[in-house]
């Protein structure tokens, strides 16, 4: 900083004076910094370690064992090759039959209609040359 | 440091703790305040501790300038992610209050205006130099900066500063 800085001292001296006189009072600005501080909640590692054991405890305790279903014994037994699901009719589409099969050459009597025979178109004959 | 030591210090520098937290908050006051507020809260509940190795206020300073950083990022993410479907015109973040310009002289007016112009860390370092009375390194602590780059941000905002306050183009 030089002695020729003066100016521009000066002008940020007015700046200052003037927002000093605008600072809100201190004792108003704090008034949060007095509210009570929440207590922060603690949680020992022997607590939470107790917590989580209990947690252990409780679950094995009233852990019921799954149990594979057992068939009731008056009750017959459906098997699963004689099973058929009841949506089964809708695999059932129309032409089913044609599709799986594979035509043999020759066999067919259907109702194609024959082809007919090839003709051949009339030849302009070109009269000889003198 | 006491707890009631610490709150005589904080008033006997508030004025200039406004000060610097106004520059820090471009110029708006309420920010200037809430800036000022979660400060002091930070210091007397001892989330930020002053650990001796500058002066008191050196550090309330860096205090004020990181807590003006956080609240200026939580204010553009808010502005972000809840205000862009708002229709009104967004408010530039970084052009002073026009309400402090009103109240302002001319004089001062004149010298906030060419201040806006400047860069963020010229505007700082020239502020804590010429309205903080301090020295250029005690300028680079609060700043976090080297005192080669303090030096080089004071003296090219001085310079630029003078010829928008000097427009005849005087240089002292």
């Amino acid at each position: 900083m030089t002695e020729n800085d003066h100016d521009l001292r000066d002008r940020f001296a007015a700046l200052r004076r003037h927002e000093e006189a605008q600072a809100p009072e201190f004792t108003a600005l704090p008034n949060s910094v007095r509210k009570p501080v929440r207590p922060r909640l603690k949680v020992t590692p022997i607590a939470a370690a107790t917590c989580l054991v209990a947690i252990v405890v409780a679950g094995l305790l009233f852990k019921t064992p799954w149990q594979r279903p057992q068939p009731q014994p008056g009750k017959p037994v459906a098997s699963i090759l004689e099973w058929k699901p009841p949506t089964d009719f809708l695999l059932d589409t129309p032409g089913r039959q044609l599709l799986g099969t594979v035509p043999a050459i020759g066999a067919f009597q259907g109702d194609l209609i024959t082809p007919t025979p090839h003709r051949r178109s009339p030849q302009v004959r070109k009269p000889a040359l003198p | 440091m006491k707890q009631t030591d610490l709150q005589d210090e904080l008033e006997r520098m508030h004025t200039a703790s406004f000060g610097w937290a106004l520059l820090c908050c471009n110029h708006r006051r309420e920010e200037a305040e809430e800036v000022l507020q979660t400060t002091y809260l930070k210091v007397l509940e001892g989330k930020a501790t002053f650990g001796g190795e500058s002066s008191l206020r050196t550090w309330l300073f860096g205090v004020i300038r990181r807590t003006a950083s956080e609240q200026r990022r939580q204010r553009w993410l808010r502005l972000q992610i809840f205000d862009r479907w708002q229709t009104a015109l967004p408010v530039s973040m970084h052009a002073p209050d026009p309400e402090h310009m009103a109240s302002a002289s001319e004089h001062s007016r004149t010298l906030l205006k060419a201040l806006a112009v400047l860069s963020a860390r010229q505007r700082q370092v020239l502020h804590l130099v010429f309205y903080q009375d301090l020295t250029i390194e005690e300028a680079a602590q609060i700043l976090n900066l080297n005192l080669g780059t303090a030096r080089t941000h004071f003296e090219r905002g001085k310079r630029q500063l003078r010829k928008m306050l000097n427009p005849s183009g005087v240089q002292r």
